[in-house]
């Protein structure tokens, strides 16, 4: 196994990196592209073959049904999906707004000296450990949270502090330095000339802000796409405070609810005692990296879309 | 572009070298990875007689030193650690255990792929596996835990009160199935005559584990055997799939910190944890509610989850199967029915958790190196385990040592354990 992941991985790099260097540049990165895509290939097709028993015991229902049943060895990872597009979705909203407000003060408002400062600040809360995030999502932020949500509401609304919403909020507050970190080294990229531009036609500030927004708005899809892909991967974290409801299908924010990142991380460690769990598990991989590709895949259309 | 040009062979013979570097290295590793298990079918066939020939290398007792490495369930984790650094000391640092809490279902799953020494689960040995390997392995329990119920009503809450909640199998099971949704059920009051005015009608919150546990194993376990209805739509295992979440208001959290710390921060709940976690918390449960009183279905009383209700459960359970099958559980055996009558004993406190220990019985067979002195190293450690290790002063708080005759079973696998 050792050796095989060897000749695949490093024999490649080399020649690539070979002839990137010494026999014409162009041909070296296409290596390179062919060799990543191949290696990504080469991972779905081992979800795929680690999931086949399931998937052929199931077929596609497995996909479309929401169970988790160790006992009866029934299990469907629908949930788990719909729970990780909805925190997501929710984290995103919250989070894009935050990123690009945090990358608007530190370049125009903040003075010049303490940019550096608050950039680095920025920064460094991206490099936190997740854990660190999931163990004051579970102290603190859960129960202000249901707290807030309950008066805002005027009931009952979250009857626990572990909910999807919980996870999302977490999530939203965990992704919003790496968006910010993109769209902030677009901002300082605008050029003087333009920004002068601006300035001559007589923009207000806030009217110069929205021009180098839009002019920047490659570098705001990036961190968008970005930060997306952290919220959907992230597990230690969301596991902790999203409430581990596995069971049955949600698609109130306020429940408690699952994630397919979270679920492998929960169900993994004991997964072994069971037949058809590992493979259920790695279905469940298999799903997010293929939601990943048609995210991806997405973003690089619309920036494509955007560019011409 | 000189330069590259001059670079240029070199590098490519510095590049085709690697190339070949790895090549030789893999096929070299090949081979390599088969010889490894090669010595072990050579031993065998010499039936009996292998073990004088690596012994001579291992000098006896006093002298022994090395490290063993072992891992299982995350509840073992605490109490392990605290025995390996005791027994290092009593050691003078010459024997090293490690411990990798990586849960019960990979501890069982890398033991029996040889990866470890020992493995540790809250579970015995499951079936069907029991059934590939019958025979050439031995399984005991080393340390007890319990599983208590804690609640957060603050209504009723012991501060107030003064009382802890009385709770039965049949109330639980009906929390956990969805099917009793409010605290002032009559079922809950018929139980509880001194509280019935005051338990308020709002909807519980049944907090479950949402990752694979042991604890969860153990709890689930004892539901099935004590209230038939919850077998037959639940079942146990690791994990379940939980009623309560459809039908009422389940909550999941990761962990017994997590249930711990769900049930103290949500009002109207009510969760399951290892005792432990109870313990080093009291103070904050008697100020949001407490913990439950359990009755023991088979001689009708309320059991308060103390060392000595527990170890009397762990007896009485051992004296159950051993008038049942009138043998002792054999180490070598299976060990499912075993965890069955421990399970809601005939007396004392009902939920009961073991954590059992699988050691090979014949090292070498199994190809493990050294198996001479590890075999020594192991059986030495568990000696100390099953009769120093279960002093007050070496079990950690909130876990619960053996009673003697239990202790017993696991020197009697000992003997069993050869090089």
């Amino acid at each position: 196994m050792l050796g095989l992941l060897l000749a695949v991985l490093l024999i490649p790099y080399l020649v690539a990196a070979y002839g990137l260097l010494f026999v014409k540049l162009r041909w070296g990165l296409r290596l390179f592209g062919v060799f990543i895509m191949l290696t990504i290939g080469l991972l779905m097709v081992m979800f795929f073959v680690e999931a086949y028993p399931i998937i052929v015991r199931d077929g596609v229902a497995v996909f479309f049904q929401a169970d988790w049943d160790p006992v009866r060895e029934s299990y469907g990872v629908l949930q788990a999906l719909v729970g990780t597009v909805l925190t997501s979705a929710m984290a995103i909203v919250l989070a894009m707004p935050m990123a690009v407000g945090a990358a608007v003060t530190i370049n125009e408002i903040l003075p010049a000296r303490w940019r550096e400062v608050f950039g680095s600040l920025v920064d460094l809360t991206a490099t936190m450990p997740t854990v660190i995030f999931g163990l004051w999502g579970l102290f603190v932020l859960g129960p202000f949270l249901q707290d807030l949500v309950n008066r805002l509401a005027g009931g009952v609304v979250m009857t626990s502090p572990y909910t999807l919403f919980t996870g999302s909020v977490l999530l939203a507050i965990m992704i919003t330095p790496y968006a910010a970190a993109v769209i902030r080294e677009g901002y300082a990229l605008v050029p003087k000339p333009v920004e002068e531009a601006i300035y001559a036609v007589g923009a207000t500030r806030f009217e110069a802000v929205l021009i180098k927004l839009r002019y920047i708005r490659n570098y705001i899809l990036g961190g968008f796409f970005l930060a997306l892909g952290r919220a959907m991967g992230e597990t230690v974290a969301v596991a902790m405070v999203v409430g581990g409801n596995f069971a049955r299908l949600t698609t109130n924010l306020f429940d408690s609810g699952i994630t397919i990142s979270s679920l492998i991380a929960l169900q993994f460690p004991n997964a072994a005692a069971y037949q058809y769990m590992v493979p259920a598990l790695f279905t469940a991989a298999l799903l997010l990296a293929l939601f990943g590709l048609v995210i991806n895949a997405t973003a690089i259309y619309i920036i494509q879309r955007w560019q011409i | 572009m000189r330069q590259v040009k001059n670079l240029k062979t070199p590098v490519l013979i510095a590049v085709a070298a690697i190339v070949i570097i790895v090549a030789a290295a893999l096929l070299v590793m090949q081979p390599g990875g088969a010889p490894a298990p090669s010595p072990s079918p050579t031993s065998p066939p010499g039936g009996g007689a292998p073990a004088p020939s690596p012994s001579p290398t291992s000098p006896p007792g006093s002298e022994l030193r090395g490290a063993l490495t072992g891992g299982g369930a995350t509840f073992l984790a605490p109490q392990m650690f605290a025995w390996s650094k005791k027994f290092h000391d009593v050691t003078e640092g010459k024997i090293q255990v490690n411990y990798q809490s990586i849960g019960s279902g990979a501890g069982t799953a890398q033991f029996l792929e040889k990866k470890l020494d020992f493995g540790a689960s809250d579970v015995p040995m499951p079936r069907d596996r029991y059934s590939q390997v019958a025979g050439k392995f031995v399984q005991f329990p080393v340390i007890i835990g319990s599983i208590v119920l804690v609640y957060n009503v603050p209504e009723i809450a012991f501060e107030k009160t003064g009382k802890y909640l009385n709770l039965t199998s049949e109330v639980i099971s009906l929390i956990y199935m969805g099917e009793i949704k409010q605290w002032c059920d009559q079922r809950i009051k018929a139980l509880n005559p001194g509280l019935a005015d005051k338990l308020p009608c709002k909807d519980i919150v049944a907090v479950h584990r949402s990752d694979g546990s042991g604890t969860t194993a153990a709890f689930t376990l004892y539901l099935s055997l004590a209230y038939q209805p919850w077998n037959q739509t639940v079942g146990w295992g690791f994990t379940v799939k939980w009623p309560a979440d459809e039908k009422a208001k389940g909550q999941g959290a990761k962990g017994n910190e997590g249930v711990a710390q769900a049930v103290l921060q949500t009002s109207y709940s009510i969760g399951y944890v290892e005792f432990a976690y109870w313990a080093k918390n009291k103070d904050k449960y008697d100020k949001e509610g407490g913990v439950a009183y359990i009755r023991n279905d088979n001689d009708g009383k309320y059991y308060f989850p103390t060392t000595e209700n527990v170890a009397m459960g762990a007896v009485a359970g051992l004296q159950r199967y051993a008038r049942k099958y009138g043998v002792l559980p054999a180490p070598d055996g299976d060990w499912n029915p075993v965890s069955i009558e421990f399970a809601n004993p005939p007396r004392g406190y009902p939920i009961l958790s073991f954590t059992y220990v699988f050691l090979w019985k014949d090292y070498s067979a199994e190809g493990y190196g050294d198996a001479a002195t590890k075999v020594a190293l192991l059986k030495q450690f568990f000696r100390w385990v099953l009769t120093e290790g279960q002093k007050r002063e070496n079990v950690v708080e909130g876990y619960i040592p053996l009673p003697r005759e239990v202790a017993e079973l696991g020197l009697k696998a000992l003997e069993l354990v050869k090089p």
